[in-house]
């Protein structure tokens, strides 16, 4: 009595059996299965089992005459082609996140535009420039506070 | 002049009808045979081919040609039947199980054909019954498998999971086929080999 095959070997055979097997793979099955009894002997045994299962492959209806005619018939009272709603909403998602790529690849451009034109320093004010500004501001404010008031 | 499957589909697109005529007349065997495993009944399978066909005339142009059409076709046809089996079997108005129903909707090949050796005749009937009673996902690889013929690449599109699964499901429904046959049917059973 040979000893049983390991699932894996069984699984080779499956795929030698169904032509799933090439190149080096299918050449050391076939070394293997010169050498080794139990191999040979488990292929037979699933090459059976193969015909076993195909044994009712067939039995099957066929379409009665008219076939074609009664779907397209049954074809014409169908409302107009429906589209699908979950299509839709993936097409919708994918046009969102193309337009929020497009708006950050341009921003990193802009960015980098910015930073390689001026440097960091560019986008900050001198010290006396912000102090005219925030002074600015400030009469700004001040003024508008009057006017409330004598309103 | 035969046309091809996105000739035909691009005319159907159009408005044609014979264009979904002939595609029709191109599957129809095909999803018949498929479909007769899934159900004992010849006018529930026309019910389920109908609905194949209606659903791929509604949702053809949703197709996006990444794939052959018969794999899309296919994945129509058994998520068709998987889910008519699930209804059924909510409702439990006929069990597949039941021998009687069984016994009554036996497709015509098979009764009328007594060239048949009676032993292949056994086989077969006992194939198809065993072949009822598997789980649903064990019982369709099988069919797309040996049945249909399909490659492991387009059982992996049809049913939409990875190469790696399709090997593993279908050792372990072939797996399943046999240990459910030594049980049942061991005068039918394939000599013992190596792996037992």
């Amino acid at each position: 009595m040979t000893a049983p095959l390991a699932d894996r070997d069984l699984q080779l055979l499956d795929r030698y059996v169904d032509g799933a097997l090439e190149g080096p793979a299918l050449d050391a099955l076939r070394t293997r299965l010169a050498a080794e009894p139990a191999l040979r002997a488990g292929l037979q045994q699933r090459n059976e089992l193969r015909r076993s299962v195909r044994a009712s492959a067939d039995v099957a209806f066929s379409p009665r005459a008219g076939f074609a005619d009664r779907v397209l018939a049954a074809s014409r009272r169908l409302p107009e082609p429906e589209q699908d709603a979950g299509v839709e909403v993936v097409r919708l998602c994918k046009r969102i996140l193309w337009v929020a790529a497009a708006v950050f690849a341009a921003a990193m451009l802009w960015q980098g535009a910015l930073t390689f034109a001026g440097g960091a320093s560019s986008l900050q004010a001198a010290p006396d420039e912000a102090q005219r500004i925030v002074d600015d501001l400030d009469a700004r404010i001040r003024a508008r506070a009057t006017d409330a008031q004598g309103k | 002049m035969p046309s091809s499957d996105p000739e035909l589909i691009a005319a159907i697109l159009g408005g044609s009808e014979s264009a979904f005529a002939e595609l029709m007349g191109r599957y129809q065997d095909r999803i018949f045979r498929l479909l007769s495993r899934y159900t004992r009944d010849a006018l529930e399978c026309e019910d389920l081919a109908q609905e194949v066909f209606l659903k791929v005339f509604r949702k053809l142009h949703t197709f996006q040609h990444d794939s052959q059409f018969y794999t899309w076709l296919y994945r129509i046809a058994v998520n068709t039947a998987t889910d008519h089996l699930a209804r059924r079997s909510r409702r439990r108005l006929q069990l597949v199980e039941d021998d009687a129903v069984l016994d009554a909707g036996t497709p015509r090949s098979e009764q009328q054909d007594v060239s048949t050796p009676l032993i292949q005749r056994e086989l077969a009937e006992v194939a198809r019954k065993i072949l009822d009673r598997m789980p649903e996902k064990y019982r369709t690889i099988l069919l797309l498998r040996e049945y249909e013929d399909l490659s492991y690449t387009d059982i992996a599109g049809v049913l939409g999971i990875q190469l790696g699964t399709v090997e593993s499901r279908l050792f372990r429904a072939r797996q399943r086929f046999k240990e459910m046959l030594e049980r049942l049917h061991p005068e039918h059973a394939p000599s013992r080999g190596g792996d037992q």
